[in-house]
């Protein structure tokens, strides 16, 4: 209970804080890009403030069955992180001037990232789950690198969406940020490695929490229409966003819709060839890892 | 002769830092030349005139796209030089603008195409390794599956041609059904294979404490010179960067700080640091000429 006040009064602070910050940086006639995150910012702290001070049940027989809940560590580093990314974006509204909106959105998917990569690391992994991660990022590696040819034709997300379905959105973050490290030293690192490694990690993440409680029943068919919006919205959406960031020192709406307008035949592409794997492989793919779990009790404790 | 590139990983690492961070962070046209140029022929003489040839044929289109994206939906600047059908100005400054970011994005692109030349995965291995060892590991490990398994995929479809199995065998919908049981027995194989492995990594003490790890690196009285030289210049042109000293500014009109006895300094010393590695290099060429027997 004093934990839930503490948290809620320190999410109330950061929400005035980025209040004042949006009042002190209210000069300008159109509202630019960075007040509009950082007004979308402060209505999510307001409303985890909110819900913070909001009675609630005691959830610890539900929470028990699903493995993909939420610990106290993950709250934890999830409060860091918006804590960090709040104070990235007031600093670099305040003292960045040029490339304020590049260096802001890097270092916020450098935090994202790092809070995973440390959950991960602090979790001390058994061997047996290390090298089914690594396996699982092989195989999303090797299905990138075996239609080279082809642009954007690759079987990564399929892989990527099954591990989080199977193993739960902490592993499908895993399998889908290291899956792009990796891959991209048979095709070239480069500065878009950071936002690859983000959006293939997120759409991890959001498929294992999305099919983690078993309410959605993860048929073929519900995975290919998933997988193509993922492969589209999210994965999409991520990289025609990067491009704007990375190349315009002073982006704004029109050139973010301009880039995604650009990259649509390709995003399609992916999105395509995403649901025609996921339609091939996720049925019996799932079947092998489920019993891979069961019968070597790899991952399945969470 | 040895070269910047064979510098221990830690002192390559830092000095991509320092040189990506000022490309990608410094809106300076005169910088940012400084950096195009120097990162242009180093990837020259790392990779060959064939490799900057596949670089040029990429950037140039990407270049061309930024510049123009630019001025389309940047209307701010005081030289008006037309007015698009739609009511806006196109004005000179925003040209300017798109043209800097445009060489910004080429400097980068050059500077990491030298970085995968000089960072093979087992240097980066090494560095994170350090930092996070399970996450090396499976960076590692996935590294080597990704052969391994395209090697295991080639003696499965032999195995399945055997039989008259294989992908290419029979009807489209059978090749498709064939292709399906390769990549199946694959996956299997694949995954009963990590568990083995895990267990023999385990047994083998796996995760006991007072391990060490072996490492082909050493870092030499060279590398500590190399980085000494990196450190200071890299910390003096990030001191005369945030002192104000590169500002450039385009809005409302292109203008830049004038030029005093410190940011001419400052220009001095990034360029060193961007020409370093040719410098390291050249100057070993020059002295294994010199030192070669004559006779």
């Amino acid at each position: 209970m004093i934990k839930r006040v503490i948290l809620g009064a320190i999410f109330g602070v950061l929400f005035l804080a980025c209040c004042v910050a949006q009042l002190t940086g209210m000069t300008d006639g159109q509202p630019t890009l960075i007040q509009l995150l950082v007004q979308l910012l402060s209505i999510a702290l307001a409303a985890f403030a909110i819900s913070c001070f909001l009675p609630r049940k005691n959830k610890a027989e539900k929470s028990k069955r699903s493995y993909a809940r939420l610990t106290k560590r993950n709250i934890l580093t999830a409060i860091l992180v918006i804590i960090f990314a709040a104070v990235t974006v007031v600093f670099g509204m305040v003292y960045l001037q040029n490339r304020r909106y590049y260096l802001i959105s890097v270092l916020i998917i450098f935090e994202v990232m790092l809070a995973f990569f440390a959950m991960f690391e602090g979790r001390k992994p058994e061997a047996r789950e290390l090298v089914t991660v690594s396996v699982l990022c092989a195989l999303a590696v090797a299905g990138r690198a075996a239609f080279y040819m082809l642009p954007q034709f690759k079987a990564t997300l399929a892989v990527v969406i099954i591990a989080g379905v199977c193993f739960g959105g902490e592993t499908g973050f895993l399998v889908g940020a290291a899956a792009a490290f990796v891959s991209n030293f048979f095709f070239g690192q480069g500065a878009w490695t950071p936002w690859q490694m983000f959006a293939s990690g997120l759409v991890g993440l959001i498929s294992g929490l999305v099919f983690a409680n078993g309410k959605i029943p993860a048929t073929r068919v519900v995975l290919s229409v998933f997988g193509a919006v993922m492969a589209v919205v999210v994965h999409g959406i991520i990289l025609n966003a990067s491009s704007v960031f990375l190349w315009q020192p002073e982006p704004t709406f029109e050139m973010l819709i301009a880039s995604c307008i650009s990259g649509i035949p390709f995003d399609l592409i992916y999105g395509a060839s995403t649901a025609m794997f996921l339609w091939f492989i996720s049925e019996p793919m799932i079947e092998k890892l489920e019993r891979l779990k069961t019968k070597y009790e790899i991952l399945s404790r969470r | 002769m040895v070269g910047f590139r064979n510098s221990h990983p830690l002192v390559c690492f830092i000095y991509f830092v320092f040189v990506l961070g000022f490309s990608m962070l410094v809106m300076n046209p005169i910088s940012l030349g400084i950096s195009l140029m120097c990162g242009f022929l180093y990837s020259l003489m790392l990779g060959g005139k064939a490799s900057v040839r596949k670089n040029l044929i990429f950037v140039i289109p990407l270049m061309f796209f930024t510049a123009v994206l630019n001025p389309l939906f940047n209307h701010r600047g005081v030289t008006i030089l037309w007015y698009f059908p739609g009511g806006n100005p196109l004005t000179a400054e925003s040209i300017i603008f798109g043209a800097v970011a445009a060489v910004m994005l080429a400097s980068v692109i050059f500077w990491f195409s030298c970085f995968n030349r000089i960072f093979t995965s087992d240097k980066l291995m090494y560095l994170f390794g350090k930092v996070s060892p399970a996450l090396s590991l499976i960076l590692s490990m996935t590294l080597r599956f990704v052969p391994r398994f395209s090697g295991q995929i080639k003696k499965i479809i032999t195995a399945q041609r055997c039989i008259g199995k294989d992908q290419r065998c029979g009807k489209v919908t059978e090749r498709i059904k064939n292709g399906g049981a390769v990549l199946s027995a694959m996956t299997s194989w694949a995954l009963e294979g990590s568990v083995i492995t895990a267990d023999s990594m385990k047994a083998r003490g796996y995760g006991l404490s007072g391990r060490t790890a072996f490492s082909p690196f050493r870092f030499t009285a060279r590398d500590f010179k190399f980085l000494l030289v990196i450190v200071l210049l890299g910390t003096y042109t990030a001191l005369g960067a945030t002192l104000g000293e590169l500002r450039f500014w385009y809005f409302p009109s292109f203008g830049g700080k004038a030029p005093t006895g410190f940011s001419i300094s400052v220009y001095a010393a990034y360029f060193i640091l961007c020409g370093l590695p040719l410098i390291i290099d050249l100057w070993e060429v020059r002295r294994w000429n010199s030192l070669r027997s004559k006779i």
